[in-house]
């Protein structure tokens, strides 16, 4: 392993613990950033995993937070009703939608980048509708209440802030170590042309698949963690709108790099905090989403930014004759 | 007879559908885009026509959706002026965004109420089965502009103009059709189409300033369910979802109704049953 790579993997790590630092610092002064800089961390715990599948392996997911959703329901479910513990319900809550993700992961993800991103987002809504009707398990609209605060956390804000950043720190190690090995390459090449992946020996389906359930695993620690550190879970709480703010932090922050997801999510949280009026805010968010999204595709943490840290470049440029026609005008 | 009466009315209110799954497709097939926002130029035309009121509230309220489809036309040409070979799917999260902006801007100028455009009066009854004229009212409009339409299309030379685009784009623009004006008359057309399907949703259903999205995705049910995507298919297919709703709405248990459009849209698109060309803009 060479000192380039190495550092590359360890580069956004450091990045991502000065940031978690310093928030904590920020914290000590003005408790209720730990409020703003837990819920960075929650939205990028759902958008990293998704960074990687969408821009490493160009599979586009609006289902990040129905997942979340489901990994939170179920903690409440298991632990209001049941009395489980916790401890007990996490591993229901981080394997059911890993499970469920794996189950239908084979279908969806051999459709095209568009009809994925839509049937996705009707998965979301369907997810959504279950929750409001199985009122037995769900409490219907109202949700349940009484979700007990993790032990040891407990309601303290700044332990929750170091749960969830850790959680941050790993995901983003594990990115960038899958990023640079074998497998990373393989995304790549899955991304840029799935049929001559699989030519050179790729599982893509397998790869793709393993992929989406892992993301789908840490979207349902991430609800799992939302649940009790909040207290309350209702069909609303996370609904189809956050899945596709998920997805635009992603596109936002810059899909192809490990920084992106995580500048997204502080972005959205510090705009929604910061920007006046919650009815207005729609228009001046949505505004400026459109700006983004048309006059840098790339996101802000683009590949020429990411060059500056790494030595390496290892992300493969897109092709250039894919998917949109070339047109002169007339 | 019940189950008849529910039938028709669900045709009845598929009209409304089968007009935003015509708007959807007519934008799709032209440009590429599956415009998400669709449901919201409904949503502010209902609404503009309920706050002018009748008579003239329903025209201005499919202005309004026309402007704002207009707009959205504007950002495609920016966006596709930028980047030729671009990723659609950047532009399609657009229309995502746009439906923020809308439901945010109708909410602040028109509260958060579910409104009503006053309707057609009056019911009748054929052999026990209980009809309401407005039902009828949309289902006979939305059918004329379906016709209107497609003669259009077929015969008028801005009709040809469309199809030679959505046909093939490269090509169209190689004989010399301005496609990118061609594209942005879409989406003007859109708008207006989805406006109609907007001030009858107020008739009947009601509008809200949410209204949008779930109408996008339950026309977007509309337009791929039978399969592939043409105008009267996509006609066709928002009447059998109005259908499916509204049987839902009658037998299954209360709430259920909703997961019916993402259901049939998870069922279609996984099934394999629309092509994968519709999505990648290249079709032959």
């Amino acid at each position: 392993m060479t000192r380039s790579v190495r550092l590359s993997r360890i580069s956004p790590v450091l990045i991502i613990l000065g940031i978690a630092i310093t928030l904590a610092i920020a914290g000590e002064v003005r408790p209720s950033i730990y409020a703003t800089s837990v819920t960075i961390g929650f939205f990028s715990l759902l958008a990293l995993p998704l960074g990687l599948l969408y821009g490493q392996g160009g599979a586009i997911s609006l289902a990040q937070g129905g997942f979340a959703a489901v990994g939170a329901f179920t903690t409440a479910i298991l632990t209001v009703k049941f009395g489980w513990s916790p401890f007990a319900s996490l591993v229901v809550s981080v394997g059911l939608p890993a499970i469920l993700a794996f189950v239908i992961a084979r279908p969806l993800l051999r459709l095209p980048e568009l009809s994925l991103a839509l049937v996705t987002i009707s998965l979301v809504m369907i997810f959504k509708v279950v929750f409001e009707r199985a009122e037995r398990l769900t409490g219907g609209y109202n949700g349940i209440t009484g979700i007990a605060p993790l032990p040891i956390i407990g309601v303290e804000r700044s332990y929750a802030h170091w749960t969830v950043w850790t959680a941050v720190l790993i995901v983003a190690y594990c990115y960038a170590s899958y990023v640079e090995s074998g497998r990373g390459r393989a995304l790549n090449a899955i991304r840029v042309d799935r049929l001559l992946a699989e030519s050179t020996g790729t599982n893509v389906a397998l790869e793709l698949s393993s992929l989406f359930s892992l993301s789908a695993g840490i979207a349902g620690f991430a609800g799992w963690f939302y649940a009790h550190y909040i207290g309350f879970m209702a069909p609303d709480s996370l609904d189809p709108t956050l899945s596709a703010n998920i997805l635009f932090m992603v596109v936002l922050g810059g899909r192809k790099s490990v920084l992106g997801p995580i500048v997204g999510a502080s972005l959205f949280t510090l705009a929604s905090d910061l920007l006046p009026g919650t009815v207005t805010q729609g228009m001046i968010f949505g505004s400026l989403l459109i700006v983004i999204l048309v006059f840098f595709p790339d996101g802000i943490v683009s590949p020429g930014m990411m060059r500056w840290t790494r030595r390496r470049a290892t992300t493969i440029p897109e092709a250039k004759n894919t998917p949109g026609v070339r047109l002169e005008r007339a | 007879m019940a189950f008849v009466e529910f039938g028709l009315n669900g045709i009845f209110l598929g009209a409304v559908f089968g007009l935003l799954a015509l708007a959807i497709a007519v934008v799709w097939m032209t440009t590429d885009v599956v415009d998400v926002a669709t449901g919201s130029y409904a949503a502010a035309a209902g609404m503009v026509a309920v706050w002018a009121g009748p008579p003239w509230g329903a025209l201005l309220g499919i202005l309004a959706a026309t402007a704002l489809s207009g707009t959205m036309g504007v950002i495609f040409l920016i966006f596709r002026r930028l980047g030729a070979t671009r990723d659609t799917i950047l532009i399609v999260l657009c229309t995502i965004a746009y439906t923020f902006v809308i439901e945010s801007a109708l909410q602040s100028v028109f509260g958060t109420d579910n409104r009503f455009f006053p309707s057609v009066p009056g019911a009748f009854d054929v052999a026990g089965v209980f009809l309401t004229f407005q039902g009828v009212f949309a289902f006979l409009l939305a059918v004329v502009l379906l016709a209107g339409l497609l003669a259009a299309l077929r015969w008028s030379p801005a009709g040809l103009l469309m199809r030679a685009s959505a046909i093939s784009a490269k090509s169209a623009s190689l004989t010399g059709i301005p496609v990118r004006r061609v594209q942005f008359v879409v989406f003007l057309l859109g708008g207006a189409i989805a406006g109609v399907a907007g001030v009858l949703a107020s008739m009947s259903i009601g509008v809200s300033y949410s209204s949008g999205f779930a109408l996008s995705i339950v026309a977007f049910s509309g337009a791929v369910v039978l399969g592939r995507v043409t105008v009267s298919l996509a006609f066709t297919g928002g009447l059998l979802i109005g259908l499916a709703i509204a049987l839902g709405q009658a037998y299954l248990p209360q709430g259920w109704d909703a997961a019916t459009a993402p259901i049939l849209i998870v069922a279609v698109l996984c099934s394999g049953l629309v092509s994968r060309d519709m999505f990648h803009g290249a079709r032959p």
